[in-house]
């Protein structure tokens, strides 16, 4: 039996229950990885989540063989929810990210969860773009030409967006941890 | 060489630098064709190697970020809203027993409207048979029992006087044409 993600959206378009259920095994982790990443909230990730997989269900009956690829197909269905929540969140809310204090705290040792608390932070202070190329090439393990094709742009511009997020980051985080890299 | 072409791509220092502030120090984050190239200059470059090294101290931090596994509940509400089997709706079943019936009805109607033959159609067809019937066997003229039964009854009227041979009698009365006079042979 094919078990490969084309097949299964097919069985998936005529009710197939069974393929649905491993569609949402195989892919349903990292969809809420990368909601999580993009929007910082463990709730919203989980609605961002199950939107892009009531889109995916509704697609189903009028999926083609060979149109697209799953995965790209589903990563950008999940980037266009997300970038919508965060544009919703900032004309109701007047959300910005939070930026992160690159001032470290004297004599702090710092704990695992702080690190992470602190990466997930300056995460969430990129610009939207930037922060999904690097969560596509970094936490989503996708080539560089697949994560343009989720997001829409040449190949040059993912490189360009990658390099501005990282050096971002590395920027937020020098002041947290300048010994983790080496910028002491 | 072609650009596709691993093993003859070469990297620069300047290109690592930016393939490291792009996508880390992983070489399988790199594009798949400058991977080799660029493995090659690590190896052989100690500065090449600092930029790598740069690189992997902002991954490994990137990778305490913290992750957001799928609660149980989550699969669930979305297993919930999947497909269901295409089941067929009462209207399409009405429709189905209605089809023979639509489609007799359509034949009957098709019938009885049908108009009888064109008016043209059938006079060029009999002109046809008419033509056909005539020259089809022209012989049928010459094998008529009427001129048959004239060629038995024609007897030559001249110079036979021979009732026994079929000649008609003549009367003597009649004048009698000068060629009828019997020929006596001999002088």
């Amino acid at each position: 039996v094919d078990d490969s993600d084309d097949a299964l959206m097919l069985r998936a378009g005529r009710g197939d229950r069974p393929a649905c259920g491993v569609l949402v095994e195989r892919h349903l982790g990292r969809t809420v990885s990368f909601a999580y990443r993009m929007l910082g909230s463990r709730s919203e990730a989980e609605d961002a989540a199950q939107e892009a997989f009531l889109r995916v269900w509704s697609a189903a009956p009028r999926w083609r063989t060979g149109q697209a690829r799953f995965t790209t197909w589903l990563h950008r269905i999940v980037m266009n929810v997300c970038l919508d929540r965060i544009a919703r969140r900032r004309e109701t809310t007047g959300d910005v990210p939070e930026i992160v204090d690159p001032r470290p705290e004297p004599s702090h040792a710092l704990q695992a969860s702080e690190v992470a608390r602190h990466v997930g932070t300056a995460l969430a202070s990129l610009p939207e773009m930037q922060r999904a190329a690097v969560t596509l090439c970094h936490y989503q393990g996708m080539r560089n030409r697949e994560a343009a094709e989720v997001m829409g742009v040449s190949v040059e511009a993912l490189e360009s967006l990658l390099v501005r997020g990282r050096r971002a980051l590395r920027a937020a985080l020098a002041g947290i941890a300048p010994a983790l890299l080496g910028t002491e | 060489m072609t650009a596709e072409d691993p093993t003859a791509t070469t990297v620069t220092l300047e290109r690592l630098a930016e393939l490291v502030a792009a996508y880390g120090a992983a070489p399988e984050r790199w594009p798949e064709v400058e991977r080799v190239a660029a493995e090659r200059l690590i190896v052989q470059s100690a500065a090449a190697r600092a930029l790598r090294d740069a690189a992997a101290a902002l991954d490994r931090l990137l990778d305490a970020a913290p992750s957001a596994p799928p609660s149980g509940a989550l699969a669930a509400r979305v297993l919930a809203a999947a497909p269901h089997p295409r089941r067929p709706r009462a209207w399409r079943i009405v429709l189905a027993g209605m089809a023979p019936l639509a489609a007799a009805a359509a034949v009957a109607l098709w019938l009885a409207s049908t108009p009888e033959e064109p008016a043209r159609h059938v006079a060029t067809t009999r002109t046809l048979d008419v033509v056909v019937g005539q020259y089809a066997s022209p012989t049928d003229v010459l094998l008529d029992s009427y001129a048959l039964a004239d060629a038995y009854t024609t007897v030559p009227s001249i110079g036979c006087f021979d009732s026994s041979l079929g000649c008609p009698r003549i009367d003597a009365a009649e004048p009698a044409a000068p060629s009828a006079e019997p020929f006596k042979g001999g002088a």
